[in-house]
């Protein structure tokens, strides 16, 4: 006798079929955290998770970057202008913090926090 | 039949009136389409995740911080190589770039690409359309106030009075047959810093459309290009606050799609002396910074070019035309009071935060 003539083993089997279906959903779904892009000259020179990220200190490009409390800004720059120090710390999605004399930007992704797609001005 | 085979209680329901085969083949076929089924679920979410799952990507050109966002596996590279190449055309400080070539040989003819040529020759339309105030012969006077430079002052007046012989569109000349540009004084120059991001996004909406890309955005600071429309309806786009342009705050939010957008402020560029602010948009009339009594004004348009000339003429034009240019142009202004005023067609798309009142142009 075939094992799947049985009552219970299909309810297993669906069961089964059905749960790794919703735990897939629910991971798609989610399962999306707030990362930082840094960017230099164009290129994404590193990824941070902002939601596991240990607060740390460390430069790009005449552009010290600094992770706190899950959040990312720039806290000194080599450019004459300090811009990008004003931008403040970032914690939104679609936020940024860009220093065009040094080529360096951070900008956020993902968290489904955003206030704005994208900003003009 | 198939449907009812799908609810697994029918099959029991059924098995009275089945033999042992029949019923193992009834169970396998059921288990087999609720797989079929979910797979094809999953595909499909995948596939529709996908189109809308944006791709990100950001680059340093025309001076400033580009960032596009393509949806559907599009590639950006293509975008990027456009703008450094119109880039090398356009812009006044790169050398050997066409503005750069004939800046330097101010008197001469000059023979340009198509894309410069097809750019200036729109050039004194801009400024007809302005009262003379939009001019991209302003190069003379930007150079001499060197706003963004290393300590930018007030320069003498004779120095401006010298500076502002050499400014005037009507000494800006285009020969069609060999596609030639020529600036008739020595000294003259062009800077086309108030309409070639705004260009640039035009010919890159050009190229992806006839890409087939049908949603994007493209972000180039002062200007925007919205490609299409997001699954929720329309794109939220934050103006940016005039009064702390750094700090990520913003005036207001506004519902857009499909068009492009362009924000003149006093904010961007400026420095202080004796407590004025000297800001980055010069009155060919004056030799000043435009005395105006808005900080920031944001126009909604269908073409990048054209939004980018509107919101720096509205801005230089100030209050005193604001409301024949709010009836005639999608426009949103904003005053040093933090009164914003909008075209009717966007004040329906136009949620303000908290600080910024509506405000009547007069």
């Amino acid at each position: 006798m075939s094992p799947f003539a049985k009552k219970g083993d299909i309810w297993i089997v669906g069961a089964i079929v059905l749960t790794a279906f919703l735990i897939w959903l629910f991971y798609d779904q989610f399962g999306s955290a707030a990362y930082a892009d840094i960017y230099e000259d164009g290129a994404v020179v590193r990824t941070i998770d902002l939601s596991k990220a240990q607060n740390e200190t460390f430069t790009v490009n005449g552009v010290t970057i600094q992770v706190k409390d899950h959040t990312i800004g720039i806290i000194d720059s080599t450019c004459p202008d300090k811009l990008c120090v004003h931008a403040g710390f970032l914690s939104k999605q679609n936020q940024s913090a860009i220093c065009l004399p040094n080529r360096v930007a951070i900008r956020l992704r993902g968290g489904g926090d955003a206030e704005y797609d994208t900003i003009v001005g | 039949m198939l449907s009812a085979r799908l609810r697994a209680g029918n099959i029991f329901e059924e098995r009275g009136h089945m033999s042992e085969k029949a019923r193992k083949a009834y169970t396998f076929i059921g288990i087999g389409l609720l797989i079929c089924v979910l797979l094809a679920l999953m595909f499909l979410y995948h596939r529709n995740r996908q189109a809308n799952t944006p791709v990100q990507s950001a680059d340093f050109v025309m001076d400033t911080f580009v960032s596009q966002t393509l949806y559907g596996q599009a590639d950006p590279q293509p975008g990027y190589d456009l703008l450094h190449a119109l880039e090398g055309k356009l812009s006044m400080q790169l050398e050997g770039s066409d503005i750069a070539r004939v800046n330097a040989g101010a008197g001469e003819w000059v023979p340009v690409s198509e894309e410069t040529f097809d750019l200036l020759s729109r050039c004194p339309d801009y400024a007809a359309l302005s009262g003379g105030a939009f001019d991209v012969t302003i190069a003379p006077l930007t150079g001499l106030w060197d706003i963004g430079g290393e300590a930018p002052a007030v320069p003498a007046q004779g120095e401006i009075d010298a500076a502002l012989k050499k400014v005037g569109i009507a000494g800006l000349e285009l020969r069609e047959a060999d596609r030639s540009v020529r600036l008739t004084k020595p000294g003259m120059g062009i800077d086309l810093g108030g309409i070639a991001k705004g260009y640039a996004l035009d010919l890159l909406a050009d190229l992806y459309e006839g890409a087939g890309i049908t949603r994007a955005l493209v972000n180039m600071g002062s200007s925007i290009w919205l490609c299409g429309a997001p699954p929720k309806g329309e794109y939220t786009v934050a103006i940016r606050d005039p009064f702390e342009p750094q700090g990520g705050g913003y005036a207001g939010v506004l519902a857009l799609s499909s068009c492009f957008i362009s924000t003149s402020g006093t904010y961007e560029r400026y420095f202080e002396q004796g407590g004025v602010r000297y800001h980055h948009i010069f009155d060919p009339a004056t030799g000043y910074p435009a005395q105006t009594d808005l900080v920031s004004v944001t126009v909604v348009a269908d073409s990048g070019e054209l939004s980018e000339v509107l919101s720096t003429m509205i801005l230089m034009e100030g209050k005193a035309r604001l409301s024949e240019n709010l009836a005639r142009y999608d426009a949103v202004a904003i005053d040093g009071t933090g009164a914003v005023y909008a075209s009717d067609t966007l004040a329906g798309k136009l949620t303000l935060s908290e600080g910024f009142e509506p405000g009547v142009a007069p």
